[in-house]
C-alpha cells in the first residue's frame, strides 16, 4: 500500500455566508505522486491550495499531513511551520534580491541583513523567530552545507551560473524555476503549484512542463498542482482531481478520466465532448444515431432519459449510406483529420473527427455511424 | 492587493502598537471637541455674532480665489514641461517645484518687507516713474494673502498634473484627432478632463494648505479661522472660544476630506488602457524657447528667486551693520533636533498602521489608519492647542519639554508620512510575503527581509516629508516650545512680530538652505521614475 503524505477530511471554506469555496471535500495525497487539480476558473481551486499551506482557516473539515492536523477550524499551523513549499502563479520572486538570495531565503540572512548587527535575530536560528528552525531541523544549515544544498538545487534546476543575477534580469522559463527552486529549497515534504505555467506562452510552456516534471521526479518530492488546463493535467499528472463549484467530482489516473468520466461535468470539461438525447429501453439505448447495447446494465437502472457522451473520434464515416444522414455546419481543419460540427436531423449539434480526404464544406451531407468504444450516458438535465 | 491569513496568524503585537498610535492620533482632535461643544450657547452665540461669518468668508474666499490662480498656474506649468520639449527642460522641471521647500510665512515675510516705504517695491516704483513714488503696504490686503499663498503652493498642482500628463495615453489624443478636434478642442474636452484626479488632488491640498496656514496670514494681518484661534488662545486665554473656532474650521477640512477621498475612489482607474503609449512632446522653436523661458523665469522670480535674492540681501546688511548672529546655530540645531527626532520616531509609528491597514480588511485597522489621518484636518494651532491639552491632562510629565512639540509634529505630520508608506505597501504584492512565509520565515522575518527592503524608497520619502513639514512648522511650536527653545521657524516669527529684523533673514535662509535640497533630492528621485 502507497503510504499517505496528505489528508484532506471533509473540508469547507466560505468568504461569505451561503457561499462555499470549498464545499465538503475530501482528497488523498500519496507520497512522491503528483496529483493535478483540475477546474474552470473561479471553481476553488486556489482556495484549497491556500487552505492546505495554512492561509486560510477551514470553516469545517481538517488537512491532516504526515498523521498530524495542521488545519482545522480554529487551529492552524502557521505557513512557515509547515515544510509546505510553494510556486505562485505569477511566481513571486523577491524582486530585491538575487537568484541565490531568492533560493536560499529560508536558510536566513541576505547580503542585506547579514550586514546588520541584529543578524542573528533575522536568521532563522535566532530567538525569537525560531518557531519555524525548531520545526524544520535543518533550516540552521551551517554556511558550507549551504553552499552546497543551493549548488545542488542549481544543478538540479539548470539554474548554474545564473546565482548572481536579479529576478528581472533572467527569462520566464528562467523565473519559473527559481520559483521552483526556492519552493524544493528546505526540502518541504510537499510542493504546491498554482497554474505554474499560465504565464510562459504556448511553446515554452510545453518545454517548462517536462522539466518540472523531471526536477519534481528526481527530488522526489509530493506535489500538488492546480491548473485549468487539461491537456497540463493529462501530461504531467499521476493523478487527477476534477474540481467544480467546490467539490471533487472525479479523482484518478488521466486515462481514467478521460475514458470514464464519473459525472457529466466532467465528461463535458475533459477532453472534446457533445451530448445527443437518448431514451433507455431494457438493456440498450435508444438515440438518433441507432440503438446501442449498455456494456454495463445496472448504471441505467432506473433512468429513462439520458444524454450520451459522443467524442469526435467515436464517429466514423460511412460510404455505403447506412448510417444517420447528417449536414456539415462548420470546418475546422487540423491536419490529418479534419474536426466537423454536424447537425442531425433533430437539429442536434456534434462533433467529429473524419478523415482529412474528405474535404467536404458546410451546406454539404454526410453519413456518419456511431462507434463508442462503450457507451457513457448520464440522466438528461432537467429542463 | 490585501493579504488574507487565517486569524490565528494575525500578529498581535502590531495590532497593538496600531491602536496605541491612532488612539493617540485622535487625542487632540478629542479634546479640543470637547473644549469646543462644552463652550455653551453663550460662547457659540458670541462667536456666531461677530466672528465666525467674517471668518468664514475671509477663510473660503481665500481659499477658493488661491484654488483658482493655483489651477491656472499649476496646469500651464506642467503642461508646458510635459508637452513641449525646449532648452534646460529638465533643470525647469524641478526648479519649479522648489518653492515649496519655502515656508509661506517666509515668502509672507519677504513681500510685506519689500512693500514697507524705503523697501525694494518703492524704490521700483519710484525708479520706473522716474520720481519719489508711493507704494501702499500689504498688510490685511487680500489680493497680496492670495498672491504669497499661490506661488507658495501651486507646485502641490503642478506636481501632480505633471506626473499624470506624463502618464497620459497618446491613444485618447489620436482617437480625437482622428475624429476631427483641433488642438484646443482636444486639450479643453480630452486632455484636460482625463487630469481632473490630479488637479483635484493638487487643488484638494493648495485649500487644505490655505486652512490651515498660520505664519503666511498672520504676517501679512489677514484674519482667518487659524490666526483668530491663535489669538483666542494666546491674547485671552479663552479655550472654549479656541476650541470653537477650531471646530468649525476641522469641520470644513474634514468636508474636504472626504469629497477628495469620494472622488479618488470613483477615480481610480482612470486612465488604465490595453495599449499604452506615451504622448511625444513638440519641439519647440526658437521664438517658442524664448516665450516659454519668460513665462517660466517670471513663476520662478516670483516665488523663488525674488524671496532668495531679498533674504540675501537683508542678511548681508544685517550682518555688516551688527556682525555674525551667533545664537542662530543654536536655532537650527534645535530645529533639527525636533524635526530630526518627529521624522525618525513617525517611522516606527507609521508602519503597524499602514501595514495592516493596506494588508487586512477588517474594519478596525482601516479605522486605525483613519485616525491616524486625523492629523491632516488639524491645522497648526489646533494640534498645538490639543497637544498643550493632553500634556497638561495626560502626560504631566512630558509638559515644558521638546517631547511635547515633537509629539505635536507627529501628530500633525504623521499622515504625509503614512500617505507614502501605505502607497509603498500597496505597491508590494501580498503573495511576496506569502512565498516568505512558505520558504519557512516567520512573519516579523518577512517583514523585516521583505517588504522593508521593498518599501525603502517609500519609507525614505516619508521621513523627508515628515522632517521637512516638522522643520517649517511654526504655530504648534510657538505654543509648546519650552523656555529657550527656539527654532528657526519660531525665530522669524518673533524677530518679525517685534519689527526687529536682523536675524529673521539669516534664520530664514538657513532654514531654506536645509529644506529645499532635501525637497530637491526627493523631486528629482520622484521626477526621475515617473519619466523613466
Amino acid at each position: 500500500m502507497m503510504d499517505t503524505i496528505l489528508e484532506i477530511r471533509t473540508l469547507c471554506k466560505r468568504f461569505e455566508p451561503g457561499q462555499w469555496v470549498i464545499d465538503n471535500l475530501s482528497l488523498t495525497v500519496s507520497r512522491g505522486s503528483l496529483v493535478c487539480v483540475l477546474g474552470p476558473s473561479g471553481c476553488g481551486k486556489t482556495t484549497l491550495l491556500r487552505l492546505i499551506c495554512g492561509f486560510e482557516t477551514p470553516d469545517r473539515g481538517e488537512v491532516v499531513k504526515e498523521g498530524e492536523v495542521i488545519s482545522r477550524p480554529g487551529y492552524v499551523v502557521p505557513p512557515e511551520c509547515r515544510r509546505i513549499g510553494m510556486v505562485f502563479q505569477d511566481y513571486a520572486l523577491f524582486p530585491h534580491l538575487t537568484v541565490a538570495e531568492n533560493v536560499g531565503f529560508g536558510f536566513g540572512a541576505s547580503k542585506l541583513t547579514g550586514l546588520l548587527p541584529w543578524r542573528r535575530l533575522l536568521s532563522n536560528r535566532g530567538w525569537p523567530f525560531s518557531r519555524a528552525a525548531a520545526r524544520h531541523g535543518e533550516s540552521g544549515l551551517k554556511p558550507d552545507d549551504l553552499r552546497e544544498r543551493l549548488a545542488q538545487l542549481f544543478e538540479l534546476t539548470g539554474l548554474a551560473g545564473l546565482e548572481r543575477r536579479y529576478p528581472h534580469e533572467i527569462s520566464g522559463g528562467q523565473q519559473q524555476r527559481v520559483a521552483l527552486a526556492r519552493a524544493l529549497a528546505h526540502r518541504p515534504h510537499l510542493v504546491l503549484l498554482d497554474e505554474p505555467f499560465s504565464n510562459l506562452d504556448a511553446n515554452l510552456r510545453r518545454r517548462i512542463r517536462d522539466e518540472v516534471r523531471i526536477v519534481l521526479d528526481r527530488s522526489r518530492t509530493t506535489s500538488i498542482l492546480v491548473t485549468h488546463d487539461q491537456e497540463e493535467a493529462m501530461n504531467i499528472a499521476d493523478r487527477i482531481a476534477v474540481m467544480n463549484e467546490g467539490r471533487l467530482e472525479q479523482v484518478g489516473p488521466p486515462e481514467e478520466i478521460l475514458h470514464r468520466p464519473a459525472s457529466r461535468f466532467v465528461a463535458g470539461f475533459v477532453g472534446q465532448s457533445s451530448f445527443i438525447p437518448g431514451h433507455i429501453s431494457g438493456e440498450s439505448v435508444d438515440t438518433e444515431l441507432g440503438r446501442h447495447p449498455l456494456q454495463k446494465p445496472a448504471i441505467g437502472a432506473g433512468w429513462t432519459a439520458v444524454e450520451v457522451l459522443v467524442r469526435p473520434n467515436y464517429l466514423q464515416h460511412c460510404d455505403n449510406g447506412h448510417g444517420t444522414i447528417t449536414h456539415v455546419a462548420d470546418v475546422a481543419y487540423q491536419g490529418t483529420q479534419t474536426l466537423y460540427t454536424l447537425v442531425l436531423p433533430s437539429g442536434t449539434r456534434i462533433q467529429a473527427a473524419l478523415p482529412g480526404y474528405l474535404t467536404l464544406s458546410p451546406g454539404d451531407s454526410v453519413s456518419v455511424r456511431f462507434r463508442p468504444p462503450e457507451i457513457i450516458c448520464y440522466p438528461a438535465q432537467k429542463k | 492587493m490585501r493579504l488574507r491569513l487565517p486569524s490565528s496568524h494575525r500578529p498581535l503585537g502590531m495590532a497593538v502598537a496600531g491602536a496605541a498610535v491612532s488612539l493617540t492620533m485622535m487625542l487632540p482632535l478629542v479634546y479640543v471637541a470637547g473644549y469646543g461643544l462644552g463652550a455653551g450657547g453663550k460662547v457659540w452665540g458670541r462667536l456666531w455674532g461677530n466672528w465666525i461669518p467674517q471668518l468664514m468668508v475671509n477663510t473660503l474666499g481665500l481659499a477658493l480665489v488661491t484654488a483658482g490662480v493655483t489651477f491656472l498656474l499649476g496646469v500651464s506649468l506642467a503642461v508646458l514641461i510635459t508637452r513641449f520639449d525646449f532648452f534646460g527642460k529638465r533643470v525647469w522641471s524641478w526648479l519649479l517645484a522648489t518653492p515649496l521647500g519655502i515656508p509661506p510665512y517666509i515668502m509672507a515675510y519677504a513681500y510685506t518687507e519689500m512693500f514697507l516705504p524705503g523697501g525694494w517695491a518703492p524704490q521700483a516704483a519710484s525708479w520706473l516713474a522716474g520720481h519719489e513714488a508711493d507704494v501702499p503696504m500689504i498688510y490685511g490686503r487680500f489680493p497680496a494673502v492670495v498672491w504669497v499663498l499661490s506661488l507658495a503652493t501651486y507646485p502641490y498642482v503642478y506636481l501632480l498634473v505633471r506626473a499624470s500628463l506624463l502618464n497620459y495615453n497618446a491613444a485618447f489624443d489620436e482617437a480625437a484627432r482622428i475624429q476631427g478636434a483641433g488642438l484646443w478642442r482636444r486639450f479643453l474636452g480630452i486632455t484636460l478632463p482625463l487630469q481632473r484626479p490630479a488637479i483635484m488632488a493638487g487643488l484638494f491640498l493648495v485649500v487644505l494648505y490655505v486652512f490651515s496656514d498660520f505664519g503666511a496670514v498672520s504676517m501679512m494681518r489677514f484674519p482667518t479661522f487659524t490666526r483668530a484661534i491663535y489669538l483666542e488662545l494666546v491674547g485671552r486665554s479663552d479655550r472654549a472660544s479656541a476650541s470653537a473656532l477650531a471646530l468649525v474650521l476641522i469641520a470644513l477640512s474634514w468636508l474636504l476630506f472626504m469629497q477628495e477621498r469620494r472622488a479618488r475612489s470613483r477615480s481610480r482607474f482612470y486612465q488604465t488602457g490595453g495599449t499604452y503609449r506615451k504622448l511625444r512632446p513638440r519641439r519647440c522653436g526658437a521664438a517658442g524657447t524664448v516665450a516659454i523661458w519668460s513665462y517660466l523665469t517670471l513663476v520662478f522670480t516670483a516665488s523663488f528667486g525674488l524671496v532668495v535674492a531679498f533674504l540675501v540681501h537683508r542678511s548681508v546688511d544685517g550682518i555688516r551693520l551688527e556682525g555674525w548672529p551667533a545664537d542662530l546655530w543654536g536655532y537650527a540645531f534645535n530645529s533639527l533636533f525636533a524635526a530630526g527626532s518627529a521624522a525618525t520616531v513617525s517611522l516606527f509609528l507609521i508602519v503597524p498602521v499602514a501595514y495592516l491597514a493596506t494588508r487586512y480588511r477588517e474594519w478596525w485597522y482601516q479605522a486605525y489608519l483613519w485616525a491616524s489621518y486625523a492629523g491632516y484636518v488639524l491645522p497648526g494651532p489646533i494640534i498645538g492647542m490639543g497637544v498643550l491639552f493632553i500634556a497638561i491632562h495626560l502626560f504631566a510629565p512630558i509638559y515644558g519639554t521638546v517631547a511635547v512639540v515633537v509629539l505635536a509634529y507627529l501628530i500633525r505630520f504623521l499622515p504625509q508620512g503614512l500617505q507614502a508608506q501605505e502607497s509603498a505597501f500597496h505597491q508590494i504584492k501580498p503573495n511576496l510575503e506569502e512565498a516568505a512565509r512558505t520558504c519557512g520565515v516567520s512573519f516579523h522575518t518577512a517583514l523585516l527581509r521583505v517588504v522593508l527592503p521593498l518599501a525603502k524608497t517609500g519609507i525614505f520619502t516619508g521621513w523627508v516629508l515628515v522632517f521637512v513639514s516638522s522643520m517649517k512648522e511654526l504655530p504648534a511650536t510657538l505654543l509648546l516650545r519650552p523656555l529657550g527653545f527656539d527654532t528657526l521657524a519660531v525665530r522669524i516669527w518673533m524677530e518679525t512680530s517685534e519689527e526687529f529684523y536682523s536675524l529673521a533673514a539669516p534664520a530664514a535662509l538657513v532654514l531654506i538652505a536645509v529644506t529645499v535640497p532635501l525637497f530637491a533630492a526627493l523631486f528629482s528621485r520622484n521626477l526621475r521614475e515617473s519619466a523613466g
